[in-house]
């Protein structure tokens, strides 16, 4: 399983941000992040922007808001915020002005925080549109990315002079916390993966003796345990094509139940 | 280890002893059972813990061996329904009732599983066979042979059916378990804080209850005083029914009891189930073995029980009723954890590594599940369950030629009985007939007595061939320690059963490789107080000056044998704030809960008060004296 705090120790730690914020922010949903700019991305990137874009800004108090506001401002003075696509196409440019990156984070959270219920439906209807694609998609890979951007968001703020540190103290907390609290939840879903295939296999292995020593004492053919395996079969070949549905359902299912844990954590 | 034998392998001479006994009862069973009142209802299942089961049912399975003297005269002097006379205790007869009492709670058993288990969500109701045991120590005693009861449950039930030992003391009627007719025993019970007036025991068939009661008292004190220690909780309960036939416990003079479903959990009792010879539906026994759609138990007695089981489920807090359990179950593989579960400690290092123990909690819950859906296959759908259905069939057609026998000759059911089992006895033992009673009768009573042995020696050959089954079909759900030997292959060949041990090293190596550091640490010597006790308790918890300070448990006992336990808030090193308290008096029958508000160690404010044999009530205290009534809005409940 993937260690994201092993990563953020070793020497690769601001490739890897920059390589993120490049995911995030490479796309017209970046700089001026709106709902026209995602359509016009195919499906499977449109799921991907929004989905990482809620796991980097769930939870996050909008008193965090505030905190950035003097950020926006100077960017405003200087640039109205209406940053073209190019800008970020060099990643140094973005790690160097982290007043940059600050200010399209803010855009970022308040354009999450403004359309979340919208954000949630149209995740919903993309993987319901596009079963094969979404059923792809894997959910802590993006929570993976979205700890590592959220990070570096964290790190921007605390080393950017023009925030108030003693305002942005408790809110950075809180959201240093969540972020902890996402990445628990990935390493959660990855060991109850792992738990689950070991108790599927001990299970199995279990009923197959279980039908090897009944098999033993039964010199007849057991014509109900046939009969109980030629449904079963049935039952497998029908459930095949439902597969691709139900994954993609379930993908989003637990994207959408990490974005509501991450709402209910108090502040 | 010796050789365990299957409770199967002689079943076809108990039918003998079996057929004589039924005829006690021969007509006499009653057809709607007191759990019948119950109404039909969902289960609603609000807990926090997904690791929980609900049900976990426990019986007599297997006894070893070495054990089988002393349960067959354990058996024989410790008789439900009557006195058996020396002489007739070491009766070989006597034995096998016994070993039939064993057998058909093997099959009994999985009606009421199956009823639980269609009703209640997956893999939350689990089967606990138990192997019957003996060392000099203990006496007769028995162990799960599963790890079922390592899972923390709402609910245990104890279950068994039973036959009078005594074939000679036929016009009495005692409680037989033969063909139409079943003798249930039952005992229900959870953790001491789930009800700690009546030390959690719930329900319990009248025979039982004082033992009963005193294992749960010895569960809640064992619990205890291992809590205190610091020590792992060794004590595992024997299962009610053996331990009652090991040691008749005396009766308490005044334990709180009360009907079945009456004011359940509103009442501080025990409910009193009394001892039933169910009569199932002749109807569904006719054509048993063809045609087992329909289940006669189920229909008589078994789905009213599992209503009544769910009807508690409903009543029941259950993080409550689990907590403990789950402490114990957290502290096998990771004792810093429930150490932190039971301080009740927040933050998200706790709460992240708790969800990965429940979570293994729960996976080893469904492996259990597997199994018990194993033990149900071979022993209810399998060759065993089959072929004890003919028998069971079989009983019941020679009940009903017994019955019609006594209305053609007019006389009573049980005198027509008596004939036949004073023949069936008779020529069995000398080829002659004997007794005064029986000479009216001797010729139509000899011809039923020839047809029952040729019966008897045809089932005899067939449980030979259904105890092998049943152990090949039960071998596989064993744990790897405990292995069979198969006795019809005539070889030494001894097949270990995959193993829960196998299992649980993956699971606990996974948890291992992924679990982070707590942040925070609990004192291991820190002081919970009581005011007037004079003893210091332990604490877990948060800790000041090696005082108790903040949310956390505590426990002392001090030196007259009365106990305390308090889950809350504390100040310096005593109760205060909001918490839950029990207190154990060596005086007294079950313990008195109060919870609410608790100042300097005593009851401040309104507190809910549980005594045995009383409703709980809220009371206002100040500084730990009662001064009145209050309202159930000022009431501050302690969340589990």
């Amino acid at each position: 399983m993937r260690r994201v705090h092993t990563m953020m120790r070793d020497g690769l730690r601001g490739l890897l941000c920059v390589i993120a914020l490049t995911l995030l922010l490479s796309g017209p949903a970046a700089a001026a992040i709106s709902f026209e700019a995602l359509e016009g991305l195919p499906p499977g990137d449109q799921y991907r922007q929004l989905s990482l874009l809620m796991l980097i800004t769930g939870g996050t108090d909008p008193a965090l808001f505030d905190v950035l506001q003097p950020v926006i401002e100077r960017q405003g003075e200087d640039d109205p915020l209406d940053l073209e696509l190019d800008d970020f196409v060099t990643p140094l440019i973005r790690i160097v002005d982290r007043e940059t990156i600050l200010a399209s984070a803010a855009g970022m959270f308040r354009f999450a925080h403004d359309n979340s219920a919208e954000i949630q439906q149209r995740l919903t209807r993309i993987a319901r549109e596009n079963p094969i694609l979404v059923s792809m998609v894997d959910v802590n890979e993006m929570a993976a990315d979205a700890i590592i951007i959220r990070n570096s968001i964290a790190d921007t703020i605390e080393y950017t002079e023009s925030i108030d540190a003693e305002q942005a103290e408790a809110r950075l907390r809180a959201f240093r916390a969540q972020t902890v609290y996402l990445r628990n939840m990935m390493e959660f879903n990855a060991f109850q993966d792992e738990l689950n295939a070991i108790t599927d296999e001990a299970i199995v292995d279990l009923g197959g003796r279980l039908d090897a020593y009944q098999r033993m004492f039964s010199e007849n053919i057991d014509e109900d345990l046939v009969r109980r395996r030629v449904e079963s079969a049935q039952i497998m070949n029908e459930q095949t094509g439902k597969r691709f549905d139900d994954q993609a359902m379930a993908n989003n299912a637990e994207l959408l139940m990490m974005l509501i844990l991450m709402e209910s954590q108090v502040y | 280890m010796a050789p365990k034998r299957s409770v199967v392998l002689p079943i076809g001479l108990a039918l003998v002893a079996l057929l004589i006994t039924a005829c006690a009862g021969t007509a006499r069973g009653t057809r709607s059972s007191v759990f019948e009142t119950a109404q039909t209802v969902d289960m609603t299942d609000y807990s926090l813990s997904r690791a929980d089961a609900l049900v976990v049912i426990r019986y007599p399975a297997i006894i070893q061996a070495d054990a089988e003297l002393s349960y067959f005269h354990a058996f024989s002097i410790n008789a439900i329904g009557g006195e058996v006379p020396p002489a007739n205790r070491t009766k070989k007869v006597t034995t096998r009732i016994a070993q039939s009492v064993l057998a058909k709670s093997n099959y009994y058993v999985m009606s009421l599983y199956r009823e639980l288990q269609r009703t209640l969500p997956e893999h939350t109701v689990l089967l606990s066979p138990h192997v019957v045991l003996w060392d000099a120590e203990r006496g007769v005693y028995s162990r799960p042979i599963l790890a079922t009861e390592q899972i923390p449950s709402v609910l245990t039930i104890d279950f068994n059916v039973y036959s009078y030992p005594d074939p000679t003391e036929l016009m009495d009627s005692p409680p037989v378990t033969f063909g139409d007719l079943v003798t249930p025993l039952f005992t229900v019970h959870g953790n001491h804080w789930m009800q700690p007036a009546t030390h959690g025991l719930v329900l319990s068939s009248d025979p039982l209850l004082p033992t009963a009661w005193s294992l749960s008292r010895e569960q809640a004190l064992r619990g205890l005083e291992s809590r205190l220690d610091f020590t792992p909780q060794p004590w595992q309960r024997p299962l009610d029914f053996i331990a009652y036939l090991n040691r008749r416990t005396a009766e308490s003079p005044r334990l709180p009891v009360k009907g079945v479903g009456d004011a359940r959990l509103e009442l501080m009792a025990v409910e009193q189930y009394p001892v039933e010879k169910i009569r199932m539906d002749g109807a569904l026994l006719a054509n048993l073995a063809d045609d087992f759609d329909r289940d006669p138990f189920a229909e008589s007695l078994v789905r009213g029980a599992a209503a009544n089981i769910l009807e508690m489920l409903n009543a029941i807090d259950h993080d409550r009723a689990t907590f403990f359990a789950r402490h114990a179950a957290l502290a096998r593989f990771d004792p810093e954890l429930a150490t932190a579960f039971l301080a009740r400690a927040g933050g998200e290092s706790v709460r992240a590594r708790l969800q990965l123990a429940e979570a293994l909690i729960e996976a080893e819950r469904r492996f259990v599940s597997a199994q018990s859906a194993g033990l149900y296959e071979g022993a209810y759908l399998g060759d065993f369950g089959f072929q004890m259905r003919e028998m069971i069939e079989g009983e019941y057609r020679l009940l009903e030629d017994r019955r019609e026998f006594a209305r053609k000759q007019n006389v009573t059911t049980a005198f027509a009985a008596l004939a036949l089992a004073g023949s069936l006895y008779a020529a069995s033992a000398s080829g002659a007939v004997s007794g005064v009673a029986m000479q009216g009768f001797a010729g139509v009573s000899m011809l039923g007595s020839l047809w029952a042995m040729s019966k008897t020696l045809e089932t005899r050959a067939e449980s030979a061939q259904m105890s092998e089954n049943f152990l090949a079909l039960i071998a596989p759900a064993l744990e790897r320690q405990i292995s069979v030997q198969m006795e019809w292959l005539e070889s030494q060949e001894r097949i270990s059963a995959i193993g829960f041990a196998e299992f649980r090293n993956k699971t606990l190596t996974l948890y291992q490789a992924r679990i982070r550091s707590l942040q925070g640490r609990f004192e291991e010597n820190c002081r919970f107080e009581q005011p007037g006790s004079g003893v210091a308790g332990r604490w877990y918890g948060g800790c000041r000056d090696g005082l108790a300070q903040g949310r956390g448990y505590g426990v002392l006992r001090d030196a007259a044998g009365g106990s305390v336990e308090y889950l809350g808030e504390a100040a310096a090193g005593l109760a205060d704030g909001i918490g839950g308290m029990i207190v154990y008096r060596p005086d007294t029958a079950g313990g008195v809960y109060l919870e609410g508000g608790f100042a300097a160690g005593r009851p401040h404010g309104v507190l809910r008060v549980d005594e045995p044999g009383a409703r709980p009530q809220l009371r206002e205290f100040r500084a730990g004296r009662e001064v009145g009534g209050a309202s159930p809005r000022e009431w501050r409940r302690l969340e589990f």
